[in-house]
């Protein structure tokens, strides 16, 4: 994200990021009934301005309302039809810290968002659960901003898979941090981001913008701006070290104060 | 290309570009460049004001009356925000 202030403090300050990434290898065209999607040497796909998708032939039709019958029914195509529903997919990594509350990572590809939920999985003899290893599928609600565990994570192992517990309550995005990793001083800090610069990390952090149409851009800078107030977002910096997970965790713990993780403590605590 | 700018010079915001208040900043979304812009308060306040075409005297006016500030710097902050949205197409200059 680049950031540049005018020396007297008055001009505007200008943040610049792209749009987000996802569904770049997909064609789409748009019109009043919906989304026309393909990829080279792919079937097409459609999703309605309802959100529903359909195929081109009656094996789609078949398959459509299965996301795993396809791989793009299962990426580009699932998250932009969860889009026009009102559901946007951040790419993120995200631990289950108790019960019910969930924290993301995000950040751009390398920049360690599934290691570092695998570690602080791992250390916490897997208390902390990992919910999503790349998509997040995340309702915002001004005040319960809801996580959709559902969603396939096909870079998850059939065990790492999470699995709701039944009757144990809606998840709730409780936190975003946005990874910095190998900056700084080699320390683990953070820093609260507020304004414009929390909903510009929320929108560009957002799968399948590249495939909405203008009306949808509009809701989702709306969905932005709404999860970015309600939820807080931070950026983390790191240092490249595997022993990082402990640390990061303590900031974690102390900036959701509330937070006891569910099930065991750490490895080292015993 | 850059258009020289004057204090009779006319803007309006571009219209494809999508914008939302957050507070008291703006969030700006160019769709065809596939850019995100962030404004502090000042901008958002020239922003807010270039919804209608406007003249950059009088949104250098508007900041000298909101945040009681020199005609100077007024004049300098506009010319630099107008600037800066031009260079990225997210503003029209209209004809005088």
């Amino acid at each position: 994200m680049e950031i540049s202030t005018a020396a007297d403090g008055h001009a505007a300050a200008v943040i610049r990021l792209p749009l987000p990434c996802g569904g770049d290898v997909m064609q789409v065209e748009h019109d009043g009934e919906g989304y026309r999607l393909h990829a080279p040497g792919s079937r097409f796909w459609y999703v309605s301005r309802q959100g529903t998708v359909t195929g081109d032939s009656p094996e789609d039709l078949a398959n459509a309302a299965d996301p795993a019958a396809d791989p793009l029914r299962q990426g580009p195509v699932e998250v932009l039809a969860r889009a026009v529903r009102g559901q946007f997919c951040l790419h993120a990594s995200a631990i289950l810290v108790n019960e019910t509350e969930v924290v993301a990572f995000v950040g751009p590809s390398g920049a360690g968002k599934s290691t570092l939920a695998r570690l602080i999985h791992e250390r916490t003899t897997g208390a902390w659960q990992r919910v999503a290893d790349d998509v997040l599928p995340v309702c915002a609600d001004r005040y319960r901003p809801l996580v959709d565990a559902s969603f396939p994570q096909p870079r998850l192992q059939p065990h790492e898979q999470f699995r709701h517990t039944p009757g144990s309550g809606a998840l709730v995005l409780t936190g975003i941090y946005h990874l910095d990793q190998g900056a700084g001083d080699g320390r683990v800090s953070s820093r609260r981001l507020r304004g414009v610069e929390a909903v510009a990390i929320v929108a560009g952090n957002t799968m399948g913008a590249r495939l909405f149409d203008r009306a949808l851009l509009e809701v989702h800078l709306a969905f932005s701006a709404t999860l970015a107030a309600a939820v807080p977002v931070h950026q983390l910096r790191f240092p490249r070290r595997l022993d990082i997970a402990g640390p990061i965790m303590d900031l974690i713990t102390a900036q959701l104060g509330h937070l006891r993780p569910a099930g065991g403590g750490r490895k080292d605590d015993r | 290309m850059i258009a020289e700018l004057g204090e009779t010079t006319r803007v309006k915001r571009a219209q494809a570009v999508l914008s939302r208040e957050i507070l008291d900043e703006a969030v700006l979304l160019d769709p065809v460049g596939g850019l995100y812009f962030g404004v502090n308060p000042t901008g958002s306040v020239l922003w807010s004001a270039m919804a209608e075409a406007i003249t950059l005297a009088e949104l250098a006016r508007l900041l000298v009356t909101r945040f009681g500030i020199s005609d100077a710097q007024a004049w300098g902050d506009v010319s630099r925000f107008v600037g800066e949205l031009e260079r990225h197409g997210l503003v029209e200059i209209l004809a005088p």
